[in-house]
């Protein structure tokens, strides 16, 4: 299991290596991409000169690809045109992890919740529940992102007045606060993460109890301790109040990000479980005398999950462009924001950056992937 | 990839028809005329085509998704085919023109307090600015106002600008089909050519190419173009051609060259290698058509991604379109009317479903010819 991870690993250093080679003759075949600074009146002209000698473009261009590459390694990735003079690394290393956030929450909750609703949806097949729920999902599936998220705003920003409409942060609460957004930030992250282990352990936990009642009461009781010791350790640190206010901005595009994905799993899980449904073993288990219950949940379900988790890398391309768009949308700096930003600004070294940055997130997250689809699958557990 | 993303491709034989054209050549041995063997050949082919679309069809129809998909497919493609008419007959291009068209409507409205009802009614200091100083609550003034609500002018009323909303949805639609199209022909091409040549030269070809489709699976298309948009002027078509590139080099690669490997193991291939046909005309004639039927299933999907991606990267201003239904809820929205929601729904409703429904149907379009191509998921 080792050598395969680490030959996957290889493997995705040379797509990364691939990305950032093919970016950067896609960059190149279009000229001298400094062109835009010079109309930029912001933008003093020795500034330009100084970003021509670093990047090395009046070197021909096998040695502008290697100052390319080097200064890649050591995180240089120039100074933005549109937010002269701040260098494209600082701005990465500034908004990588919220979208890496929004990103990990949304993909958790909604491969969880759409596993669960997707194996009772195929038990119930030929229903009209099952059409309800599957034309549901299909809906979420491809509706238009963009339109959504305006739904979303109008319906929760406006007509319930629940969450704001747009934004990261309210500044007057900020202003002259002891804390920067981002260290916040990152604590947040951080306990977040720890809260889903900590979830996920407690539902490995529940899962030994012997009688199908313990199992629920443990499962849904340890849950609610987990969760009763993030919100106390929370509202203990000075930082409580501005850790909500994050928070509170980021409800509604974290909701909207899961909804849309969830779609796709739920749909995903429902075809694997009802192609797994066909096989001979469900039967045995059934002429065994094993409630349905158990047939669904520990025969055909967990047969199911490996398909649907080779599969999410597909719906992990969806949860990223919903990133940038309800970013976009909600106004919320994340790293989409700043593509799309950099994109329409034409600052072409944040685009650049931008882009190996979503790359890499997608990079480690399919890696991630990979090493869960070889705890799961026995086949490869050796 | 441990498993394709969709699980049809273990399945044997995508069509029903198989090798088009090897029982035909050997059953000319008598060396009748070059001409009417031809002929024979494709009056042949002809009936074995019509007879597997019959039949397919017939599979296609049981599957009610399938034809609700095409159904609402077909309607969008009429309103596009149906703009360029209404524009040269039923309708002014000074008032209807998508683009430039502008038609303040003629509307009678009561002077109230607070508006409740747009469309009927305008506030007080407005109505004292813009027309009579003395004018009183409950009053009533002739005006014109955009976006105006539906009317028999205008079904759908107008936009913030005063353009007719259900002109620029027409010519959205016709965006939106030429955009698909582009990207659906570029990915049926690419992926065809890259998974039949794969499977059947295999060695330092296969690895290549599926190295290659490794990479453009990493590669989210949207963030792709986005990027793009920064250094070039994206249009219509090379949106199209760069969706189509990837994915079609893609995950569609993928999922077809574990077709053609099915294909290039079957005993006809030997027949037609034996019988001298060179590598390429193998793949040409034998492997490409018998991985087509698979290629077009996963077209649709590429035409529903393509429809989605297109409608965003409008909606940012990202591509040099004339009008879309991405441009058509930008305006909206900065004009600040999506947020009011039901009350201006002629803004809220007509693009932003469009779009979902064209993609929905597509996608629908694709599950039914599923279960035409796929016999595995027949008997459900």
């Amino acid at each position: 299991m080792a050598k395969r991870l680490l030959s996957r690993l290889g493997q995705l250093v040379f797509v990364l290596w691939l990305l950032v080679t093919v970016m950067f003759f896609v960059v190149n075949l279009a000229g001298d991409p400094t062109q835009q600074m010079a109309m930029d009146p912001n933008i003093p002209p020795e500034a330009r000169e100084l970003q021509i000698q670093r990047l090395g473009l009046d070197q021909p261009m096998h040695i502008q690809y290697w100052t390319y590459l080097t200064g890649l390694l050591q995180g240089d990735m120039g100074v933005s045109f549109h937010l002269y003079p701040r260098e494209v690394s600082d701005i990465i290393v500034e908004r990588l992890p919220r979208t890496f956030g929004l990103l990990l929450v949304a993909t958790v909750v909604s491969i969880v919740a759409g596993f669960a609703v997707g194996k009772r949806v195929a038990w119930l097949r030929g229903t009209r529940r099952e059409h309800g729920a599957t034309i549901v999902a299909v809906f979420l599936l491809t509706v238009f992102p963009v339109w959504a998220a305006l739904v979303m705003i109008w319906i929760f920003a406006f007509e319930l007045d629940w969450f704001p409409s747009r934004g990261f942060i309210t500044t007057a609460l900020w202003r002259g606060g002891p804390y920067a957004a981002n260290e916040v930030f990152i604590a947040l992250l951080l306990s977040i993460t720890a809260l889903l282990i900590a979830a996920f352990a407690v539902f490995l936990l529940s899962r030994r109890f012997d009688a199908p009642w313990m199992r629920t009461v443990g499962g849904i009781g340890g849950l609610a301790a987990v969760v009763a010791v993030f919100l106390l350790g929370w509202s203990a640190t000075p930082m409580a109040e501005y850790a909500a206010n994050i928070a509170y901005h980021t409800v509604l595009p974290t909701l909207t990000l899961t909804l849309l994905s969830f779609g796709g799993t739920m749909l995903l899980t429902r075809t694997a479980m009802m192609e797994t449904m066909q096989e001979d073993f469900v039967l045995t288990a059934r002429a065994k005398g094993l409630s349905e219950r158990a047939v669904r949940d520990k025969h055909v379900a967990r047969t199911a999950l490996n398909p649907v988790v080779a599969s999410f890398l597909i719906s992990l391309v969806t949860v990223i462009t919903g990133s940038i768009v309800f970013e976009q949308v909600f106004s919320w700096p994340g790293m989409g924001l700043t593509l799309l930003n950099a994109a329409t600004e034409g600052d072409v070294p944040l685009a650049i950056g931008g882009i190996i940055s979503l790359g890499f997130l997608f990079m480690i997250v399919h890696f991630l992937l990979d090493l869960v689809y070889s705890a799961l699958d026995p086949r490869l557990r050796t | 990839m441990t498993t394709s993303p969709q699980r049809t491709a273990t399945t044997t034989g995508a069509g029903a028809e198989g090798p088009p054209g090897t029982p035909q050549d050997g059953s000319d041995p008598s060396g009748r005329g070059l001409a009417t063997g031809r002929r024979a050949r494709l009056a042949n082919r002809i009936r074995v085509l019509r007879a597997s679309f019959r039949e397919n069809w017939a599979l296609f129809k049981r599957n009610r998704i399938g034809v609700v998909g095409l159904v609402v497919i077909a309607i969008f493609a009429i309103m596009a085919l149906l703009h360029p008419i209404l524009m040269d007959t039923v309708w002014d291009p000074e008032r209807y023109h998508p683009v430039v068209g502008y038609s303040a409507q003629e509307v009678e409205l009561t002077v109230v307090e607070e508006i409740e009802n747009p469309g009927q009614e305008i506030d007080l200091q407005r109505a004292q600015l813009r027309h009579d100083p003395t004018i009183q609550v409950g009053d009533t003034v002739e005006d014109t106002i955009q976006p105006a609500p539906p009317s028999l002018d205008h079904p759908l009323g107008t936009d913030p600008l005063g353009r007719d909303v259900l002109s620029q949805l027409m010519l959205g639609a016709q965006t939106a089909f030429g955009m698909g199209a582009v990207a659906a022909l570029t990915t049926v091409i690419v992926a065809t050519f890259i998974g039949s040549v794969a499977a059947y030269f295999r060695g330092w070809v296969d690895t290549v190419s599926m190295r290659s489709a490794d990479f453009f699976l990493l590669l989210p298309p949207i963030p792709f173009l986005i990027f793009l948009s920064a250094i070039y002027d994206l249009n219509m078509v090379t949106l199209g051609l760069v969706f189509g590139l990837v994915s079609g080099a893609g995950s569609t690669a993928i999922v077809l060259k574990s077709q053609a490997l099915t294909v290039a193991v079957k005993p006809f291939i030997d027949s037609a290698r034996v019988a001298g046909a060179s590598g390429m005309q193998v793949v040409l004639r034998h492997v490409i058509p018998n991985v087509l039927p698979l290629t077009f299933l996963y077209m649709m999907f590429t035409v529903s991604g393509a429809i989605s991606a297109e409608a965003i990267l409008s909606t940012f201003g990202l591509i040099d379109l004339p009008m879309s239904w991405g441009i058509m809820i930008q305006t909206a929205n900065d004009a600040g009317y999506i947020l009011r929601g039901v009350e201006y729904w002629w803004l809220l409703f007509p693009a932003g479903l469009a779009v979902t429904f064209l993609a929905f149907a597509f996608y629908l379009f694709g599950r039914g010819m599923d279960e035409v191509v796929n016999p595995r998921l027949r008997q459900r």
